[in-house]
């Protein structure tokens, strides 16, 4: 169906999608820059519902080590990126 | 004595004909008269005095006649039982005496409480909404008229459940998730993130298929 446009991942959308599984953290309460281990919602059911829906929606299967690389959103998102086109 | 007729003589017909039995005699104000269903055979072969009398379709509702919903089957329960509400049938509320219920649970007109189910406390069930045995539903849930809760769910504190969802058996649904109206929730689901309305999940975690 779509065989010469390539799907862009943009940040908008991904910070709108952590937000909705992160619980009372609203869109506008999180910036590429959050620092997003610092966040109160951040527990192991966090960690295991984006790492299922990062899987789900993007492809990628982000380890224990990726999340402990990565300190800011944008980090999160450029390393998912990275993996996606590679 | 009223006449109650149950609603669907399949396998869930026949459970509720059994759960009706546990009922004590001082509680009833009512005779089982019979099952309908459109399937006039379906009970051949079963010790289900008195049997099928009708079909459920076709059936017109008497003011000394109650209703309870015997059908599984949501699609199928709703056709049926709402053809009959909107014929002026009322609906009994089957709660079986082990069920355990505490305090502020809210119950609509036509739930079905199945043995063994813990209805924890501060909890709504919406009309006409099924809990099968052996189901644990924790405090503050809301669940929507309609759905249908198979046997060893667990529903735990403030989830949600929508209108006309199926769950299906031993599914769990973690603290505070919603489940969005019309969904389906596979056998042995675990929800960690909310269901979008009419999405089918299965898994766990559970993931859209």
């Amino acid at each position: 169906m779509y065989p010469l446009i390539m799907y862009v991942m943009v940040i908008e959308d991904f910070l709108n999608e952590v937000s909705g599984l992160l619980d009372e953290v609203p869109a506008e309460g999180l910036s590429p820059n959050t620092d997003f281990k610092s966040l109160k919602s951040w527990d192991s059911l966090a960690v295991l519902t984006i790492t299922d829906s990062i899987d789900m929606e993007y492809g990628v299967l982000l380890n224990k080590m990726d999340y402990h690389n990565c300190q800011t959103l944008q980090e999160l998102f450029d390393l998912i990126s990275s993996r996606k086109e590679g | 004595m009223k006449q109650l007729y149950i609603v669907g003589a399949g396998g869930f017909g026949r459970e509720v004909y059994n759960w009706l039995q546990a009922l004590p005699e001082a509680a009833r104000d009512w005779e089982i008269t019979g099952f309908l269903d459109d399937n006039l055979a379906v009970l051949d072969g079963f010790d289900y005095a008195p049997g099928v009398v009708g079909s459920a379709a076709k059936w017109t509702p008497e003011y000394n006649q109650v209703f309870v919903c015997g059908i599984g089957r949501l699609d199928v329960k709703k056709s049926v039982c709402a053809g009959l509400i909107e014929k002026g049938a009322t609906f009994l509320t089957l709660i079986h005496p082990t069920a355990l219920i505490g305090r502020g649970v809210k119950l609509g007109q036509g739930v079905v409480i199945c043995p063994r189910v813990t209805l924890t406390c501060d909890i709504q069930v919406g009309e006409m909404a099924m809990i099968n045995c052996h189901t644990t539903v924790g405090h503050d849930v809301e669940i929507g008229a309609w759905s249908t809760i198979s046997a060893n769910c667990d529903l735990t504190g403030c989830s949600r459940v929508g209108e006309g969802v199926f769950i299906g058996s031993g599914a769990r649904v973690i603290p505070g998730k919603r489940v969005g109206d019309g969904a389906n929730v596979g056998a042995g689901s675990v929800v960690i993130r909310s269901v979008d309305p009419g999405d089918r999940v299965f898994g766990n975690p559970a993931r859209s298929f």
